[in-house]
């Protein structure tokens, strides 16, 4: 509660510094500040296509907040995923193309998107726990070799022909995530998936993991204390390299709502940097699922609204979307922000608001 | 006759949570006067302490210094006014010199630079004046824990106290290193300072200072004149009851060994001799003791012995299973003997803050480390909350953890009550091998009675314990057999019946005796 309380805060903040930032410019921040949630939440599409961005934000987001709580740092879920990826998209090609049995395929497919993600993950988990090595450097280093390696593979040996961008094949119909408009009164069109509800799930699914069971036990042990852990019998090497493997694994999720969601296959360049907006997200959302989640909308709204900022207005264009989220992760992580006298005056009134609200 | 207080407290309370640790706390200290604050565990005269010092802020109440009302709300505003605290875990940064960690913070510049020459001239003016010789170029990690110390209070001293507090400072000192630290608090005082001394050892109390006000449950009890009082007053003002000496020493009939470690040796990364072929067997229900001064090889055979680090050779088993070089995973839940209704190994480390427990976790979560093996804690491996909650409640009523509420972060119990915990966890199973080290450091005199009371039970439980302690006094009550270490090598081997202080204390130093 505290922490949602925060991250609101931060945001509105981060809105008005924008504001200051818009008028400098010379356009109307009221102008902007209408662009921004019109584009993002005015219309059903505007609303889809939010949607649509939130979702492989909501798995990188998970991804880096598993490590965290195991006190490791994943900057690599921008090449883990991009294996997810492509493993889904050219393994996806063998699968028959009439199926009776298409969800049986699917969550095979979504199998080959973790196991090759998590396989990403798991390299620089090994060189972690057996050579000491730091994730951190490792992780971007693996950035490098997966998404020039695949752009190579899929330029040289799985290339689609019959277009012009750097592609694999389609995938068949069977493997394919059905899209929400297929359900919801959303434009045929509109790119959103089922695979964002697959993302809620497992977002619920990590939350029961880390704080329900003798495993996300141990991993936030290792993650608040190496030597505690350690000397409590726990084994930290294990821990530390199947986090990794997790957490790749949950980057290379992206793959559901992309490969199997949306473009139907792999496409150089897909990612609008989700790996690097998930740490980003789960800055924001403070590695609690719930908070990934909400924050995954906000990052998706502001993606989605950038495009749209640019075509209304003259002198603004979508870079000033970066320079919000920017600002929103600056107040967010500045804790002792929250901490001056001012601040805290803010918080204690509104928290006696709230209170007084729940007894009337 | 008395003059005015230098530091005056009023009506100080402090509230963490639920937990009551300051109760309208009054208390004044005397200018040039060597003031002791004793109680229990908990008793909350660290608590009041830090918040003199800054580090916490007063739910209530008001300070005076020197007759004027002033707000205190970080430990820079302490030291403005004249306040320094040397910490029961030193605040130093080992790889730097003694030079560096006494400036760190104050360093004196010149166009930008650090005025190296002021600095060591004010440094040794200060060292002169209370005669305490150091070098200044030496890196802290090379000094012993006493020069550490020393150190520690020239760092308060350089920031110009005229009040030092110092939190427990004897309790990681060789008897011979307290008695260097009382001189040089005789001469600061002599000097015109004031001094605080926290501590639980009634001895010290006695002998160096002026007043003592005594502590017990959150409340002042009372202040007196040091030479007015006398232990059994002290120790009954402090607990509220009589304090039992009397330990169940009952003899184990037919005891087998448990721990058999041979030629047990351990180089470091430097190649450095640590440990040198150690040999020694400890058989059901018997305490050994190992005792030695700090740093000559104790850290490294505990984590050995616990499976956290390899040796360089030897042998180390349990009831015949090897298990040198295993896990601490393996060691915890192997099963060595056919004996159900005991766990394999309990370890209680040497620093509970740094291995023994979380400190930002609940005291449930806690209780569950270290038995993450066992089934009556997990649904398929769900944790079962409600046999966590009752193990906890049950374990902190065995164990006399006050406050007793399960879901209060570790952090807010006092060091005692930690300890307890950790002992708790640690040995409840009765473990055929129990590893304690250091279990009374930083802990206080009611405590002490209690865990040695413990330790005791489950010797009786025909548990092999290995107690690892630089407190000698704790050594010679509680041990069957002593061995003495000294750098890395086994330099005697004692009967606790027949030992004494003396001899042991030359063994310790490396003389023979």
């Amino acid at each position: 509660m505290k922490s949602l309380i925060r991250s609101i805060i931060a945001l509105f903040l981060a809105l008005a510094c924008t504001g200051v930032l818009v008028s400098c410019i010379g356009e109307s921040p009221w102008q902007v500040y209408k662009i921004l949630f019109t584009s993002a939440f005015g219309s059903l599409s505007a609303f889809n296509y939010t949607l649509y961005y939130a979702t492989p934000l909501i798995f990188t987001g998970l991804a880096v907040a598993l490590a965290f709580h195991v006190g490791l740092f994943n900057i690599g879920c921008e090449g883990q995923l991009y294996m997810g990826a492509f493993a889904t998209a050219v393994i996806g090609t063998y699968i028959p193309a009439q199926s009776s049995f298409p969800l049986l395929w699917i969550a095979l497919m979504i199998l080959v998107a973790f196991l090759a993600g998590a396989l990403w993950g798991i390299i620089p988990g090994l060189l972690k726990a057996y050579r000491g090595s730091h994730e951190v450097i490792n992780t971007i280093m693996m950035n490098f070799i997966s998404i020039s390696l695949l752009t190579y593979f899929a330029l040289y040996h799985f290339k689609d022909h019959s277009i012009q961008a750097i592609a694999t094949p389609l995938i068949p119909e069977t493997i394919r995530i059905a899209k929400l408009s297929s359900w919801f009164p959303f434009e045929h069109t509109s790119p959103a998936n089922f695979a964002f509800f697959i993302a809620l799930g497992t977002a619920y699914l990590l939350y029961i993991f880390l704080w329900k069971t003798r495993y996300g036990f141990e991993y936030r042990a290792v993650g608040k204390s190496l030597q505690v852990a350690h000397s409590t019998g726990i084994n930290v090497k294990k821990v530390l390299i199947f986090s990794m493997a997790l957490s790749g694994g949950l980057a290379g999720l992206v793959a559901l709502s992309e490969v199997l969601g949306h473009l139907y296959r792999f496409k150089e360049g897909f990612s609008h940097g989700y790996g690097f907006l998930g740490i980003a997200v789960a800055l924001l959302g403070r590695n609690h699922p719930l908070g990934i989640v909400l924050a995954s909308i906000l990052f998706g709204a502001l993606h989605n609204s950038g495009i749209a900022l640019e075509f209304d207005t003259a002198h603004i264009s979508r870079d000033l979307v970066g320079v919000i989220q920017g600002l929103i992760i600056l107040v967010t992580t500045s804790d002792g922000l929250f901490e001056l006298p001012w601040m805290k005056k803010i918080l204690k009134n509104m928290k006696l608001s709230i209170l007084q609200k729940g007894k009337a | 006759m008395n003059p005015d207080p230098i530091v005056r407290l009023q009506s100080i309370s402090k509230r963490f949570g639920k937990v009551l640790a300051n109760d309208r706390i009054d208390l004044e200290i005397l200018p040039r006067e060597i003031h002791g604050l004793i109680g229990e565990n908990g008793a909350g005269k660290s608590t009041v302490m830090k918040i003199l010092y800054g580090f916490y802020q007063a739910s209530s109440g008001e300070i005076f210094i020197n007759g004027t009302k002033q707000e205190i709300c970080s430990p820079e505003d302490a030291i403005s006014f004249g306040i320094g605290m040397v910490h029961q875990h030193f605040m130093l940064i080992p790889p730097m010199t003694v030079f560096e960690n006494i400036i760190l913070g104050q360093e004196p510049t010149k166009a930008g630079l650090i005025d190296q020459k002021k600095a060591k001239s004010k440094i040794s003016s200060i060292l002169e004046k209370y005669q305490i010789e150091i070098d200044l170029e030496a890196t802290i990690e090379t000094l012993s824990v006493g020069l550490q110390q020393q150190v520690e209070i020239i760092k308060v001293l350089y920031r110009d106290a005229q009040i030092l507090i110092l939190d427990e400072p004897t309790a990681v000192l060789t008897p011979q290193e307290a008695q260097k630290l009382f001189e040089v608090l005789r001469q600061l005082k002599e000097s015109g300072k004031t001094i605080i001394l926290i501590t639980h050892k009634m001895k010290e109390i006695l002998e160096v200072t002026d007043r003592v006000t005594v502590f017990r449950k959150g409340k002042k009890i009372q202040s007196l004149e040091t030479s007015q009082s006398n232990e059994d007053l002290l120790a009954n003002l402090m607990v509220g009851r009589k304090i039992s000496k009397h330990f169940d020493r009952s003899v184990i009939p037919d005891p087998k060994t448990v721990l058999d470690v041979e030629n047990l040796s351990y180089r470091n990364e430097q190649g450095l001799e640590i440990l040198d072929r150690l040999s020694f067997r400890v058989k059901e229900g018997e305490i050994l003791g190992i005792a030695g001064v700090l740093g000559n090889g104790q850290t490294e055979l505990e984590h050995i012995l616990s499976g956290l680090m390899t040796p360089t050779s030897g042998s180390i088993r349990i009831y015949h299973q090897p298990i040198e070089g295993k896990t601490n995973c393996y060691i915890r839940s192997h099963n060595y003997s056919s004996k159900l209704d005991q766990s394999p190994f309990g370890h209680v480390p040497e620093d509970r803050h740094r291995m023994g427990m979380i400190l930002e976790w609940s005291a449930k979560d806690n209780f569950l480390l270290g038995h993450l093996h066992e089934k009556k804690f997990f649904r398929n491996t769900l944790i079962n909350q409600k046999n966590l909650r009752c193990h906890a409640k049950h374990l902190m009523d065995k164990y006399n953890v006050s406050p007793k509420q399960e879901n209060v972060l570790a952090k807010h119990f006092s060091g005692g009550n930690q300890q307890k915990m950790v002992l708790a966890r640690e040995l409840d199973g009765h473990p055929n091998f129990a590893l304690i080290s250091q279990p009374t450091r930083g802990v206080d005199i009611g405590a002490i009675e209690f865990i040695h009371q413990e330790i005791l039970k489950i010797r009786k439980s025909r548990s092999a314990i290995v107690l690892i302690s630089a407190d000698l006094d704790e050594i010679l009550t509680l041990s069957d057999r002593i061995l003495v270490l000294s750098k890395g090598k086994i330099v005697g081997e004692v009967d606790a019946k027949k030992a004494d202080r003396l001899q042991l204390g030359m063994m310790m130093t490396g003389q023979a005796a």
